[in-house]
């Protein structure tokens, strides 16, 4: 094992509880960060990111879903097997946290904001002047006000910046950022995406990046990982993805972006079809059913996660012809 | 002659009191609303984009009267919406509806997704239970939602689904106005590109109308004839979408600004659009702007163009094309220097 990565996910499978009984939801997920690096993580709606995300932080929605495999490293030491009372007076908020897709998942309707960030700062030891100064950051002067105000008072991006304001009070070594700048106008967003490139200049924090946005990805993360069905399909330098896609997956998702070149309201291409509930899915390739180049071995077989080169990796029988 | 235009909103303010600084200061208000008035053509869908926290989703839930106005009046297809009779306004909340920015809130969360996407039929008594079950199921395959999510509840969804769910509800009544807050921000683009289609599949075969608010440019490119770019509780420039995306007539700087931080990589606009950060240090909190009570203009701090002018006066939101092309939805800005706009942009394209 490398000594210079912050965190190395091996194995990891977390089950769904879906009409009483569990089904394997996120699937021997693998990958690790080094110190400083941010990662990229995108893939279908529902593929299980958000879920991913979440049990590294262990927010993950009880009973419905838990961590049922895999080995969780943080610096080396085993995160899997740690207490919870050390999980969340040591490593939470502090070695690491996370700006959840959804804020009013994070954020109590009914407490004041400004009470909700002192819990944050109390667990990490830190002075209530902070939080002004951190909401400034992200694009926030009016700290007074923001702190003052119950959620409902604030904007989409009011709330998502106040969210990333409270992630960062703990100076984490790893930050999980699940969409963090969806609600934000686009100068906003650069703002903020820069302050979180500036922290990670300056302390060597490591970002794992989930987005949509292939713009976003390919500004934040050297890396991407590309989920499907609750398993990577692919990893490649996000340069090299974006221009040389291997997984027919991965290629729909790049042909369905929107681009300055599509004629507005024309008919955009998509990938036919819906990702199968999980309750069906099988042993072989989840993405058969809608891949125009699939052939019977895909149904029976599933395709292995095979390293192409350095860090790349791809789970496809037949990948995308160069 | 039927009027094309669907709906007007003439004045329209929206004020919330802040807490008091002192005993005896009297409480402020913030205007996120403030004196707004355009026009929504039949058909041609009006997209919203703007600094985040300035006002957008305030001024849509007016429009959808989830929220109440202070000041204002809109009328619907002709008609003042104050002044309708039970009836009229049963058909008005039937006609207009509301996706919000957060799907947790359009979203019950103790009720399945079928009885989320009943329930508007149930209200108003359209079909017996078999048709209502059957419109359930086609309007969740529609939106690409395969019919085992029906006896889920909204936290067993992922972020995409649960927003799908919430397209599917407003859709329900097949509606002549739908007002969508970010509706595709959580969706990856490949469901993305398949809620588009269908969202304008079903503007040809409905006739639904849409305003989006959306901070994803490329989808307003893609979706919108009309734009309105917010800033600060104010409309700040209306342009036609084409327009503004060939950049040619980008009119107000920041909306040049927007562009810029959106398509960097693939659009020629000045850097210079950057707020430089000795600069923005000075820069007041958008709270002391939505107060309304700078004398100059709103973007003045943030302002690339700015001359002294422009802190002394705030300038009117003025139409700038009403002869070459009458429409009733003019082109117009709030800036004392359009022509400067033009400038930043072609800086880019010698440099
Ligand atoms: N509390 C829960 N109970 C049951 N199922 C759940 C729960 N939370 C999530 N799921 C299911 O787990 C799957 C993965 O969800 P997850 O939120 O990780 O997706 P995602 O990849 O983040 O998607 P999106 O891009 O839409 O946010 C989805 O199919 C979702 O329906
Ligand atoms: N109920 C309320 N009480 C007090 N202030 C409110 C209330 N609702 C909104 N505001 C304030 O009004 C302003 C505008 O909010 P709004 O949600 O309309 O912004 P927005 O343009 O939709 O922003 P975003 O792009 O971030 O979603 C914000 O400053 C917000 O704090
Ligand atoms: S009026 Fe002046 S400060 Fe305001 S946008 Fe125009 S040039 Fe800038
Ligand atoms: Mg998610
Ligand atoms: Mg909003």
């Amino acid at each position: 094992m490398s000594s210079d990565n912050v965190l190395e996910v091996k194995g990891l499978t977390i089950s769904l509880l879906l009409g009483g009984s569990y089904f394997e939801v996120v699937r021997d997920v693998s990958f690790s960060i080094a110190k400083g690096e941010s990662i990229g993580i995108l893939g279908e709606s529902g593929c299980g990111k958000s879920l991913t995300g979440a049990s590294l932080l262990r927010v993950l929605p009880h009973p419905f879903a838990k961590v049922t495999k895999g080995e969780i490293f943080f610096k080396g030491e085993p995160l899997h097997l740690m207490g919870h009372k050390e999980f969340n007076h040591k490593f939470r908020w502090r070695e690491a946290s996370m700006i959840f897709q959804e804020s009013s998942a994070a954020i109590n309707p009914v407490v004041k904001i400004g009470k909700q960030f002192a819990g944050v700062l109390k667990r990490v030891q830190a002075d209530f002047t902070k939080a002004k100064y951190l909401l400034k950051e992200c694009g926030l002067p009016d700290g007074d006000r923001i702190l003052n105000s119950y959620p409902h008072e604030l904007s989409g991006g009011m709330k998502q910046r106040v969210m990333i304001a409270m992630s960062l009070a703990g100076n984490p070594d790893l930050l999980v950022a699940d969409e963090p700048t969806t609600a934000t106008d686009a100068t906003v967003q650069t703002q903020i995406l820069d302050l979180l490139l500036e922290i990670q200049a300056k302390r060597g924090m490591s970002i794992i990046f989930i987005s949509h946005d292939f713009r976003l990805i390919k500004k934040m993360c050297r890396y991407v990982h590309v989920m499907y069905c609750g398993k990577i399909v692919e990893t490649q330098l996000t340069d090299e993805l974006l221009k040389q896609p291997q997984h027919h997956y991965t290629k729909g998702l790049i042909d369905s972006r929107l681009s300055l070149k599509v004629a507005p309201k024309s008919r955009l291409t998509s990938i036919k079809g819906v990702v199968p509930p999980i309750e069906k899915w099988h042993k072989g390739c989840s993405f058969f059913e809608r891949c125009e180049f699939s052939s019977p071995k895909c149904k029976l077989e599933e395709p292995p996660c095979v390293t192409t080169s350095d860090k790349a990796r791809l789970a496809c029988w037949f990948p995308v012809k160069r | 002659m039927t009027s094309n235009v669907l709906l007007e909103v003439k004045d329209l303010t929206r004020f919330y009191k802040t807490a008091r600084k002192s005993l005896f200061t009297p409480p402020d208000a913030i205007y996120p609303v403030n004196k707004i008035n355009f026009k929504l053509t039949k058909l041609r869908n009006l997209g919203i984009a703007g600094e985040s926290g300035s006002g957008k989703t305030t001024l849509a839930k007016i429009i959808s009267q989830i929220e109440k106005q202070d000041e204002g009046q809109i009328f619907f297809e002709g008609r003042d919406i104050s002044k309708m009779d039970k009836k009229g306004w049963w058909d008005f909340r039937k006609a207009v509806q509301f996706i919000f920015q957060d799907p947790y809130e359009s979203i019950n969360p103790k009720k399945t997704v079928f009885q989320t996407l009943v329930e508007p039929l149930k209200i108003y008594k359209i079909g017996d239970h078999q048709e209502q079950s059957q419109r359930v199921e086609n309007m969740l395959n529609e939106v690409g939602l395969l019919p085992e999510v029906m006896q889920k509840f909204s936290h067993q969804l992922s972020g995409g689904q649960r927003q799908r769910v919430a397209i599917a509800r407003a859709l329900m009544l097949e509606p002549k106005l739908v007002i969508a807050d970010e509706p595709v921000s959580a969706l990856d683009v490949s469901v993305q590109a398949q809620i588009l289609n269908l969202l304008l599949e079903l503007q040809v075969k409905l006739g639904i109308t849409y305003i989006v608010i959306s901070h994803d440019l490329a989808v307003l490119r893609h979706f919108c004839d009309d734009l309105i770019i917010y800033y600060a509780g104010n409309i700040v420039e209306k342009t036609r979408a084409k327009d503004l995306f060939s950049t040619k007539n980008i009119q107000h700087p920041y909306s040049a600004m927007l562009l810029q931080a959106a398509f960097f990589d693939s659009l020629s606009i000045s850097e210079n659009t950057h707020v430089k950060t000795d600069e923005a240090a000075n820069e007041p909190a958008t709270d002391d702007l939505l107060l309304q009570k700078f004398a100059g203009c709103n973007f003045y701090h943030r302002c690339p163009i700015r001359s002294d002018l422009c802190a002394k006066s705030n300038p009117l939101l003025v139409t700038t094309n009403e002869k070459s092309s009458p429409s009733p939805s003019p082109s117009a800005v709030a800036c004392h220097h359009p022509q400067k706009v033009t400038e930043l942009i072609k800086t880019k394209h010698r440099a």
